[in-house]
């Protein structure tokens, strides 16, 4: 039983670490691309905290789209669960025919509707350097929009066993705006 | 003249920022996928749309006591 005073002493210089932060970024309102580059294969998984807003002006809830190590191949397959409050559907890829992961619901446009609203996304990405597997994504995203709104629940998997090194972080609609921030963080495993 | 799209660009080994132009295949690749993913999402709501109306149809059917046509039956009953 720890003694009041002494606590922090008992704990190493991290004492709850299994996630890390590794970097952020923050949108421009000039770049549609986000990229996380050079990321180190120290940690177990990967988390995405992500705030986005683009520059897009049609009333919509655009989804980001995430790439690996710059590949555009068609190595991308997801499921995803959406509920809006009244109705909830279900939707998955075909086998290897997407560019991409299409992270619905993580970010909204400028429409005035949306005015001060943003998309929220937490994406895992899990064993991402591992070169044994190909690699699991799981995500959460939505919006609450005063009235309206989605959540969405995701799976996905990338047909790679290449550690992942690079994420990319594409606006469905024009450019991020200076509201959008994505974090990076390292989990410990 | 329209200003050249960029990508921001975080190398987490130095934690350096970069604002980079978009290479001309870069740009390519994003139209690509904004039109592929344009296209999906256009069949998703096309067919979500047709299965509500179906469920809609259906639903009409049973509380008037007339026959539901096949595909009607097929979003009652899985």
């Amino acid at each position: 039983m720890p003694i009041l005073g002494t606590v922090a002493s008992q704990f190493s210089s991290n004492p709850f670490g299994s996630y890390e932060s590794i970097a952020s970024a923050t949108g421009t309102g000039a770049s549609g691309v986000i990229t996380f580059s050079s990321i180190p294969a120290t940690y177990k998984h990967l988390q995405i905290r992500g705030i986005a807003k683009d520059t897009y002006a049609g009333a919509f809830e655009l989804p980001t789209r995430v790439r690996f190590n710059s590949d555009t191949g068609n190595n991308y397959t997801m499921h995803n669960l959406n509920g809006n409050g009244t109705t909830v559907t279900a939707q998955g890829d075909a086998t290897g025919t997407n560019a991409f992961f299409k992270f619905r619901g993580s970010n909204l446009s400028t429409d005035a509707t949306y005015a001060n609203m943003n998309g929220v996304s937490i994406l895992d990405i899990i064993d991402y350097a591992d070169t044994s597997k190909y690699k699991t994504v799981r995500g959460f995203s939505g919006s609450d929009r005063n009235g309206a709104g989605n959540i969405f629940l995701i799976s996905g998997l990338y047909l790679s066993t290449s550690a992942i090194s690079t994420i990319t972080l594409t606006a469905d609609g024009t450019n991020w705006t200076t509201s959008t921030t994505f974090a990076l963080y390292g989990i410990k495993g | 003249m329209s200003e050249a799209p960029t990508k921001i660009v975080v190398d987490c080994s130095t934690g350096e920022t970069q604002i980079i132009p978009l290479t001309a295949e870069e740009i390519t690749q994003r139209e690509t996928d904004a039109a592929a993913y344009a296209t999906a999402q256009a069949e998703r709501e096309e067919a979500e749309a047709a299965t509500a109306a179906l469920k809609a149809s259906a639903r009409a059917k049973l509380i008037a006591g007339t026959p539901l046509t096949e595909a009607e039956a097929a979003v009652l009953v899985i």
